[in-house]
């Protein structure tokens, strides 16, 4: 499915998040958005994924028009997301995580509880081996009985991917999974997002480590108060002079520093 | 004694009953219900209208069932729009608006006076009616808590806006909690009415719904067990503060404010020291091998 | 009508001044501490026992009072509220219901349920049609200065600066060097001297039992409610607020209108109409009629 994004534009207050912004990513393609902090980048993912509603534009999912849709109803679509800081259910076990990530579960409904009860048993049970599947993937598999409050940063991460993945979502929209990871989580991640992408999905990433931009998407959009500043491939987008000014000078000089 | 061992498993069911009402309500899902005596007190009032205008009985039994649920989703309707806090506050409020209501208009239900209903004559027919209702309360409660339902209602007390993105409408999943716990605290309400054979406002103080908090947090929030466990211990309390004040030469309202403040008490050192309560919400083992 | 007014501005005075303390406390603490209320409570009590039992001057035994309520309020925060400090404000609101509960049963016990009187001497005044007291003239204007000192603290002095900052943003606030465990302190300090100055002025314009509070949590609830939690000048116009609505919905004949024989609601809708109001502002503004009015961010 095909994400497009037309003319948003979202103010707090005196804050112009959101300017007019426009952007489409598609499927089978990795979609970088980097930026300055306040550029915008995860108030788009909140307007994307419904949280958050935009004042003017649209916003498109497959062709249908899902402009301030409630979140709820936009991840039944197909889209999903992570967090920035992972949003876990902190006080549940990694499994029971990784369980209601998947949807459509009959054991969720009252009814079924009580009467078609071999039902929710088989839902239960398909649901489990698809979670036991991914969890494996992402090496969490010793995990599975330990409190997702209780993982470390990295792993908490890989925890909101899994659970992501649990309802099998078209289009992710995934805010900074390698900030504050450990590299081999990060190498982990890398395989598994391009992984992702040659299924077919459309993916749109957030990150600030260049590494993992240059090394996974297809195309760069850089974010400046709110308004695409430069659009590319992860090279054009490296030499543009615009972005280096606003953005990459600053970041490299930063981490040569 | 043993008029008097049937007469506290009666209350003791009736109380454990509101307690487990109160943790699907909080204890799985998140929502702080201030007003968690107002179910309580529909039910009752349902029979206390109904003996009133001289209705047969299973009308307020009826009325009670239907009118708890009913009156539920009016009362959570709002947390679509306000945080946690302001709910309590409206739910707080709106219990109180109930009670105020019966205790003002003198039609509805005898106002100050009260009415009084039929009563159970048989006391241990009470205590079995009361046995099978906390019997039946707990089996769903397990049920749904131990269920992928439960699940997900704990995901919501957790995070709500993390349930919306995994797809979830978390206000539908807290209207179907709602409904149960109400309709359960709604069915004790109308049996306690005919147990005692009086319905006033009195019973539906702003303190009760407290002390139905306390089961729930010295119990344990989330553990149906628990929080059956804490009704017993409140109900024991000040059940034994009787003796105490039989004991002891104090005056048995300075007994009771006594037990009152014991109460508080309990609530805030659980609060302080042991917030899971006293058995700790389970966290379930999976064993998985493909 | 001027009575209605009269009655308005008196028992509007007694809700608010009770009120700020909570919105106070709201604004940095950011949980409804409904033990407020017993703060109140025993702050009558307080000044009930200096004023008869030592025999001092009722001026001087409110002061006392207030005192003595401020340092109960700090007393019960090093207690209880300083070690739940990182608990959800669900978990601080339920706690300060503990903390009530204990306080109230324990004046129950100490006091009994029997209502206790200030007598004081009093003389009544007619102004156009209105009849008041001099006791109510001086609960108003006791009233007035203490928002007048509170509103000059906020604003003016360097504490009510670091108070504002830590409303604002309290982790920012500590950054920058605010010592915000002392300002707590003070602040409880401050919010419970104002429910004994509350708690006075209520027992002495009715009476005292330890069960007024159920009297004064809903008024003062709905107050804070309608000018939004946190917001202390909004507790204040909270409070004027509703004691208009109150008085003046208790004195239109709604039977007349409808040109049937005279029908008052009943005054002891009081409450009723409290809750009410409490009720229709969560629904319909749950931040308050007043967000964006000076004061704290609710």
């Amino acid at each position: 499915m095909t994400l497009r994004v037309d003319e948003v534009s979202l103010a707090f207050g005196q804050l112009q998040a959101l300017d007019g912004l426009s952007l489409a990513a598609e499927p089978g393609r990795i979609v970088g958005l980097i930026g300055p902090n306040g550029s915008g980048k995860s108030t788009l993912l909140n307007v994307v994924s419904g949280i958050y509603a935009p004042q003017s534009g649209t916003v498109h999912v497959g062709g249908r028009r899902i402009t301030a849709f409630q979140p709820d109803i936009v991840a039944t679509m197909g889209v999903g997301r992570t967090f920035q800081v992972p949003r876990l259910a902190r006080r549940l076990t990694v499994f029971q995580n990784m369980l209601v990530g998947g949807r459509g579960h009959r054991g969720e409904n009252l009814w079924n509880l009580f009467v078609r009860i071999g039902a929710v048993r088989t839902d239960e049970h398909s649901m489990q081996e698809r979670a036991y599947a991914i969890v494996r993937r992402l090496g969490l598999q010793d995990k599975i009985n330990e409190l997702a409050g209780q993982l470390s940063g990295g792993q908490q991460k890989l925890l909101s991917m899994g659970v992501l993945l649990m309802s099998d979502p078209q289009i992710l929209l995934i805010d900074e999974p390698a900030a504050g990871v450990n590299p081999v989580l990060i190498e982990q991640q890398i395989v598994f997002l391009s992984q992702l992408r040659d299924e077919g999905r459309t993916i749109l990433l957030i990150e600030h480590n260049m590494d993992m931009i240059t090394g996974l998407c297809d195309d760069v959009y850089v974010l400046d108060g709110g308004r695409v500043l430069a659009y590319g491939t992860p090279d054009e987008v490296r030499r543009d002079p615009a972005v280096m000014q606003s953005y990459l000078g600053t970041h490299e000089r930063k981490v040569a520093s | 004694m043993i008029d008097f061992a049937i007469y506290m498993t009666t209350i003791v069911c009736i109380w454990a009953v509101l307690a487990i009402s109160l943790n699907i309500q909080f204890g799985l899902t998140g929502l702080v219900n201030f007003g968690q005596i107002l179910p309580f007190a529909i039910g009752a009032y349902s029979a206390g209208i109904a003996s009133f205008h001289g209705l047969p009985i299973w009308v307020g039994v009826l009325a009670g069932l239907i009118m708890g649920p009913l009156i539920g989703f009016l009362v959570i309707f709002p947390t679509r729009r306000m945080a946690q806090d302001y709910w309590a506050l409206a739910s707080l409020g709106i219990a109180e608006m109930f009670r105020l209501t019966m205790l003002n208009f003198r039609g509805i239900a005898g106002g100050v006076e009260g009415t009084i209903v039929e009563r159970l004559s048989d006391p241990r027919v009470a205590m079995a009616v009361s046995v099978l209702a906390l019997v039946v309360s707990f089996i769903v409660a397990e049920r749904i808590s131990k269920a992928p339902l439960g699940r997900l209602l704990r995901v919501i007390r957790e995070d709500e806006t993390l349930a919306a993105t995994l797809g979830r409408n978390p206000f539908r999943f807290q209207v179907v909690a709602m409904a149960v716990a109400w309709a359960m605290a709604s069915a004790v309400g109308v049996l306690y009415a005919h147990i005692t054979g009086f319905v006033d406002h009195g019973s539906f103080m702003v303190i009760e719904t407290f002390i139905i908090w306390t089961a729930v947090i010295v119990g344990g929030p989330g553990r149906n067990l628990g929080v059956v466990v804490g009704a017993i211990i409140i109900q024991a309390m000040s059940v034994s503060t009787r003796f105490v004040a039989q004991w002891t030469d104090l005056p048995s309202d300075v007994v009771a404010n006594l037990r009152l403040a014991l109460v508080g008490l309990l609530l805030v050192v659980m609060i302080m020291y042991r917030p899971e309560g006293f058995l700790r919400e389970k966290k379930p083992n999976y064993d998985v091998k493909s | 009508m001027t009575q209605i007014f009269v009655n308005s501005i008196i028992y509007g005075s007694q809700i608010a001044i009770i009120a700020i303390g909570i919105s106070l406390t709201y604004s940095v603490l950011r949980f409804a501490n409904f033990a407020h209320i017993q703060y109140a409570v025993i702050g009558g009590y307080a000044t009930y026992v200096f004023h008869t039992a030592f025999s001092v001057p009722i001026v001087l035994a409110t002061a006392m009072s207030m005192v003595f309520t401020g340092a109960f309020a700090v007393l019960i925060d090093r207690i209880v509220f300083r070690t739940i400090r990182h608990v959800t404000p669900e978990g601080k609101m339920i706690a300060s219901w503990g903390v009530a509960l204990f306080l109230r049963s324990i004046l129950a016990a100490i006091f009994g349920g029997s209502a206790l009187f200030f007598e004081l001497d009093t003389t009544t005044i007619r102004v156009g049609g209105a009849i008041f007291t001099t006791l109510d003239v001086a609960v108003v204007l006791v009233t007035l200065c203490a928002m007048l000192a509170m509103h000059v603290l906020l604003r003016y002095s360097r504490v009510g600066v670091a108070l504002r900052a830590l409303a604002n943003n309290f982790e920012l606030a500590e950054v920058r060097g605010i010592p915000s465990e002392r300002m707590i302190l003070l602040l409880w300090f401050l919010s419970g001297a104002y429910a004994g100055l509350g708690g006075t002025l209520f027992a002495i314009e009715t009476q005292l039992k330890p069960n007024i509070d159920l009297l004064i949590l809903l008024p003062v609830f709905a107050a804070i409610t309608i000018g939004g939690l946190g917001n202390v000048y909004g507790a204040v116009v909270g409070a004027m607020i509703l004691s208009f609505a109150q008085n003046i919905l208790i004195s239109i004949d709604f039977g007349s209108l409808v040109g049937a024989m005279q029908w008052y609601v009943p005054s002891q809708f009081r409450d009723a109409v409290a809750v009410t109001a409490l009720v229709l502002v969560l629904l319909f503004r749950p931040q308050g009629l007043l967000k964006g009015l000076g004061g704290a961010k609710p």
